[in-house]
């Protein structure tokens, strides 16, 4: 489904990311762990289309299509979907109408109707129960006056009424207590599925306890320097970044 | 420099400027004491000319460019077809009573009848009736402004509208204008709301020729006790417009005045002085104004709210989206006089530039002489929210569907303002059809 290889980016002229490798099959869970200001952001703006990062060198293909050619909203219709870690704030535009625009554009570029109204409204009521987000989005602009929890559980709202083949979540679980995380990880998990796969970007192993992914990857200094299987989630949970920095640095003297 | 400017325009009005007595064509006499305000007004213009840049609340709207051309002062009355311009000037599902006006003139046999209590007058109607003699030049000839004073001196005749019962439905004046040749057209209103009457006036400006034409347009404005007054102000005037539009509103205690003001690209120079003086206790005012500008235009707001008696409230927002090469221009004066204590007075300002060579001038101004009193003021002037862009185009979003999106969010804090969804649904259907939002997009995309 994705393929990453050798992706640079910097911003304001300055690298960020030095060269990230990987590869995304449909059906799987994926985990991005690293220390502050090792590029996950990074990875999720430049995947998401953020034109504030520069792509330096390097190609990503989604469903064999050359992403990085791709404007934002070509890659959302084309089925990427970024949940953000810090959800903005749109007064005056209502999330009802918000949805259902991106919805109609979303569905015109697979060749499918809009939905009635009804339909709309019939689907947005589903899926809210599904993400367990009950709070009433009819008269209310988008994320404005939300709390961080609220703004996070918006995100998941969006992801499941768009259904997008390839969800990455940037640092979903920061900011939330014990059961919001626990809602939001219950929402993905319904929606996971043997066509959709998820990247998840997480300073913390907790998000992980709840979603199990099918693969850890962490990265470190731009790169990713270590994938395993869920367990190095736990190790490095234990132990720490600095264990995984201090072997890389022992490997490469 | 001087602080004024006398151009061959201002030649041309001294030169032929008649009293309505020796005026053959008028068919009304005027009464002497109002023949006094008027000849004294002919002083004030003739002593002072038109504003120049050198006066503060003209520095940055130079009348020197629009008032080069001499418009004359017509000569006859002019015949214009104003069914079809009716039928295109009426607001959808507003229900309004249309008082239909020429060069501001009544057309009465294309108004509609006035519902009971709500009285149009016209020519020795007006002035004759009981509230001239008291109320007319006692408010908007006092401040001073040349351009009033113009006003005063130059209309041949003035309307009265007196409002004695709450309205079922909202009036709509529409005001058109038309010209074969350059055309100075001044016009003015006398309001009177009697106590405690609530009513929602639509306010729309329209032309229908392409002369040039200076709109030189006054209202003066009494509410009583009690009254609760809704204008929605709408200038759809065309680039052939220079427009100046004062109101000045006298506030008695406990009355309320919503003041909603709209422009949009076309008049190629527009100068509000929207002015609210509130004189009796607990009184409101709230002035709120967007303008979307385009093309070359320049968009002045003036705005003086004036607390002279303790416990009243103000609030004011006016927002600008700016196009092209166009320019806007707010100043937005709080006077808190001494003794007005227990006042609230709020005022905000906020400007979106959609093109690198748009412009925007804004200045608040508080002069607060009272110490109990609770007021603030904020501007902004800024571009587009990026943020809020690449958010929603992540969700799928075209660039140009989110950039609408995000100006009619921005223009939403004051359509809000509107307590009438006819009127609103209308206003955003005019910001829609004058928004170009390919232009906003920056160079190479």
């Amino acid at each position: 489904m994705l393929q990453i290889k050798n992706l640079q980016a910097s911003v304001n002229g300055e690298p960020i990311l030095k060269g990230v490798d990987l590869e995304v099959k449909a059906g799987e869970i994926h985990a991005i762990m690293g220390p502050n200001g090792s590029g996950k952001s990074t990875l999720a703006s430049v995947l998401a289309g953020n034109e504030l990062y520069e792509v330096t060198g390097g190609e990503v293909w989604f469903e064999g299509k050359n992403l990085l050619e791709m404007a934002p909203e070509i890659r959302a219709r084309e089925g990427l979907f970024m949940a953000f870690q810090y959800p903005v704030e749109i007064p005056g535009v209502s999330n009802i109408n918000f949805l259902k625009t991106a919805l109609a554009e979303i569905r015109e570029h697979r060749g499918l109707p809009p939905l009635s109204a009804k339909e709309f409204m019939q689907r947005l009521k589903e899926k809210q129960e599904l993400v367990e987000f009950n709070a009433s989005l009819v008269n209310r602009s988008l994320n404005e006056g939300f709390s961080g929890g609220e703004k996070k559980r918006n995100e998941i709202l969006q992801l499941a009424m768009l259904e997008p083949k390839l969800a990455i979540l940037d640092e979903t679980d920061s900011g939330l207590d014990i059961d919001a995380l626990r809602i939001v990880a219950n929402g993905v998990n319904k929606l996971r599925s043997k066509d959709n796969a998820f990247i998840i970007i997480t300073h913390y192993q907790r998000l992980l306890q709840y979603i199990i992914p099918d693969y850890v990857h962490v990265l470190y200094d731009g790169r990713i320097i270590k994938s395993g299987t869920k367990e190095l989630a736990y190790e490095l949970e234990e132990k720490g970044y600095d264990w995984i920095k201090e072997s890389v640095q022992a490997s490469l003297s | 420099m001087s602080k004024s400017i006398f151009n061959s325009f201002y030649q041309y009005l001294i030169e032929n400027y008649r009293l309505p007595e020796d005026n053959q064509r008028n068919d009304v006499t005027w009464p002497k004491a109002l023949l006094e305000h008027k000849q004294k007004a002919f002083e004030f213009f003739k002593t002072h000319g038109f504003p120049s840049t050198k006066q503060e609340d003209w520095k940055y709207t130079n009348l020197a460019g629009p008032l080069q051309q001499v418009f004359h002062i017509p000569a006859n009355d002019t015949v214009a077809d104003l069914k079809t311009a009716i039928a295109n000037a009426s607001i959808k599902d507003a229900h309004a009573y249309h008082i239909v006006l020429l060069n501001g003139k009544w057309q009465r046999e294309l108004s509609d009848p006035l519902p009971d209590g709500v009285h149009f007058l016209d020519g020795k109607d007006a002035l004759h009736h009981y509230y001239a003699e008291e109320y007319f030049a006692s408010l908007a000839d006092p401040t001073g402004v040349s351009l009033v004073a113009m006003n005063t001196a130059f209309i041949p005749a003035f309307n009265l509208l007196h409002i004695q019962k709450s309205t079922d439905r909202p009036l709509h004046i529409m005001h058109f204008y038309a010209a074969n040749e350059p055309a100075f057209l001044p016009e003015r209103l006398l309001l009177v709301a009697e106590e405690s009457v609530q009513t929602q006036w639509i306010d729309t400006f329209h032309q229908l020729t392409s002369a040039p034409v200076f709109i030189n347009y006054v209202a003066e404005q009494f509410l009583k006790e009690h009254v609760a007054m809704d204008i929605f102000l709408i200038n759809q005037l065309p680039s052939s417009a220079v427009v100046f539009h004062h109101s000045e509103t006298y506030l008695h205690s406990q009355s309320t005045y919503h003041h909603v003001n709209f422009s949009f690209p076309g008049a190629g120079f527009i100068r509000n002085n929207i002015n609210a003086r509130m004189q009796g206790s607990s009184s409101e005012a709230n002035l709120w104004g967007l303008y979307l500008s385009g093309g070359q235009q320049l968009v002045d707001n003036h705005t003086i709210v004036d607390h002279q008696v303790a416990s009243c409230n103000s609030n004011e927002w006016y927002k600008g989206i700016l196009q092209d090469k166009s320019t806007g221009v707010f100043n937005g004066k709080i006077f808190v006089e001494k003794g007005a204590q227990k006042t609230n007075a709020f005022q905000k300002n906020n400007a979106i530039l959609l093109s690198r060579e748009a412009t925007v001038h804004a200045k608040p101004q508080l002069e607060i002489f009272a110490d109990d009193v609770k007021c603030s003021h904020g501007s902004t002037v800024g571009q587009m929210n990026e943020d809020a862009l690449f958010y929603l185009r992540t969700r799928g979003l075209s660039e140009l569907t989110a950039r609408q999106l995000l100006i009619e969010a921005f223009a939403y804090d004051i359509l809000s303002k509107v307590q009438n969804d006819a009127v609103a649904h209308h206003v955003m259907q005019l910001l829609r059809q004058h928004l170009h939002v390919e232009s906003a997009l920056p160079a190479g995309a």
